[in-house]
């Protein structure tokens, strides 16, 4: 589609962008003296707090709603895939450790996903793949064969996050459209780097860092692998001599500050989008950048809920798009 | 065919030069109405009360459709069409005619769709800051500039071609 095809979109985007938490708002929030003041605090913000919900449920609603306006006013639809298929991935995850360990996994799901939750539910079942779209097949049976065969749950994890992560840079280039390509990008380098990571510190081997690592045009996979089997010191000097050097010692640090570091990127990778009158950039800018507030919300609100002191929140609250 | 074309061919290119002036013009007005209509129906599904300031930025790429008319009219006017004796318009007449309306055709047609996509940028200053909508309004109408200077010259090129006619 044409750039300027999205301009009814993107103003109605703009509009729903003043409604917005912001860096003042979610200082109100962290003041706020306890969890329910903080949910009155996001009630005057717009969040639909109803009595009797809990802040998941609430967060949720707030997710959903930002996926029923994308989804309504998007002019080709089938661009939103790329918004939605983490999810899609997750619940796949979900429904095979459902399925092996015989729970239910329907309360994992997550929404919004581009693949029908029934649909993957009942190709989990029937063990018939061919019902997923073609993205997801491989990735599913081969997690399907380990998780049978062996009952053992992380290399089918690292298979199907490694296939979301490919997917999604798969799908942000048919978008066509740089800002998404290089949040993928990002989000590839960072799965990279903490897999890595906690290779180091679980003692895995270079065959298993091979199988997880996908590699992006930032990190190179065999340097990076290579950096981890020398130990950490090796893994944050490789880090700090590409473009994500301002994440080596985070690592290591503590893993929230790397995760509040990936967040912050990605903002501040989406930000440009701001300033687009046309182009699907400020619908995909705008609902990644509802799902950070969304997660800003829960981390301040179940810090809430734990009593933590503002300091200590402030030191995650992520950075916001408005 | 000589014949016919000596009698016919300056006032063929005459209203072929009037034909592109409405044409390109009108339809880069056309195509710049409607991106920032599309712009302007996004923030009036969110915000109704919003008509009246959008409705300004929607006009602005409206204009050079007018131009294009207005140049229209003076070049059939000048050249005599209007007034029942244009059978005179030499061939080198015509060319001369013809010439005078491309600035406003071209210039015309795309400085329309250039203000269009400057009007649809600054629904997004309505929308967040509607105090500051009279600075989106300034900003489009910097690309009129450019449009009425084009329109200039053509009138000024149909009113000379008509002299040295004469």
């Amino acid at each position: 589609m044409k750039d300027i095809d999205y301009a009814c979109a993107v103003a109605r985007i703009r509009y729903n962008e003043m409604s917005m938490l912001t860096g003042a708002d979610m200082e109100q929030l962290i003041s706020s003296p306890d969890y329910d003041s903080a949910l009155h605090r996001l009630s005057d913000f717009g969040y639909e707090v109803a009595s009797s919900s809990n802040s998941s449920e609430l967060l949720k609603k707030e997710i959903e709603k930002a996926w029923a306006l994308v989804s309504e006013i998007a002019p080709d639809k089938s661009e939103l895939n790329v918004l939605a298929v983490r999810n899609a991935f997750h619940n796949l995850k979900a429904a095979l450790k459902g399925y092996v360990s015989g729970g239910k996994c329907d309360e994992y799901y997550l929404e919004p996903s581009c693949v029908d939750n029934e649909i993957i539910t009942q190709a989990v079942t029937t063990g018939d793949f061919g019902l997923l779209p073609e993205y997801m097949c491989d990735a599913a049976r081969e997690s399907y064969a380990v998780l049978t065969s062996t009952g053992k749950g992380q290399i089918p994890d690292v298979i199907l996050d490694r296939a979301a992560l490919d997917t999604f840079e798969m799908m942000a280039r048919e978008t066509g459209s740089g800002m998404l390509c290089e949040v993928a990008q990002l989000l590839i380098a960072a799965a990279d780097v903490k897999i890595a990571y906690r290779s180091i510190l679980t003692g895995k081997d270079e065959e298993f860092m091979d199988r997880a690592i996908s590699g992006c045009e930032a990190i190179d996979k065999k340097s990076l692998i290579t950096a981890a089997s020398e130990g950490v010191q090796a893994l944050v000097d490789y880090i700090s001599s590409t473009r994500f050097s301002d994440a080596a010692e985070l690592i290591i640090q503590s893993p929230a500050a790397f995760e509040k570091w990936c967040d912050d990127s990605v903002v501040r990778l989406i930000s440009g989008a701001k300033y687009s009158a046309f182009g699907f950039e400020p619908i995909a800018a705008y609902f990644l950048a509802k799902e950070n507030e969304i997660k800003t919300v829960r981390i301040i609100l179940s810090a809430k809920q734990n009593s933590l002191p503002p300091e200590i929140i402030r030191e995650r609250v992520r950075l916001l798009y408005v | 065919m000589n014949e016919f074309l000596g009698q016919y061919g300056g006032l063929a290119l005459v209203l072929l030069g009037a034909a592109i002036a409405v044409f390109m013009s009108g339809m880069g007005s056309a195509k710049g109405v409607g991106i920032v209509g599309q712009a302007a129906a996004g923030l009036l599904a969110e915000d109704p009360s919003k008509f009246g300031k959008v409705l300004i930025l929607e006009v602005l790429p409206g204009t050079q459709g007018l131009y294009g008319f207005l140049a229209a009219i003076l070049l059939l006017n000048t050249s005599g069409v209007l007034g029942g004796d244009a059978e005179i318009i030499t061939i080198g007449q015509g060319i001369m005619y013809f010439a005078s309306c491309l600035p406003i055709a071209i210039v015309g047609y795309f400085s329309a769709i250039m203000q269009a996509k400057t009007a649809a940028s600054g629904v997004a200053i309505v929308a967040k800051k509607p105090d500051d909508s009279t600075k989106a309004i300034i900003l489009a109408a910097m690309v009129e500039t450019y449009a009425v200077l084009a329109l200039l010259v053509s009138l000024l090129a149909m009113i000379s071609v008509s002299k040295f006619a004469a």
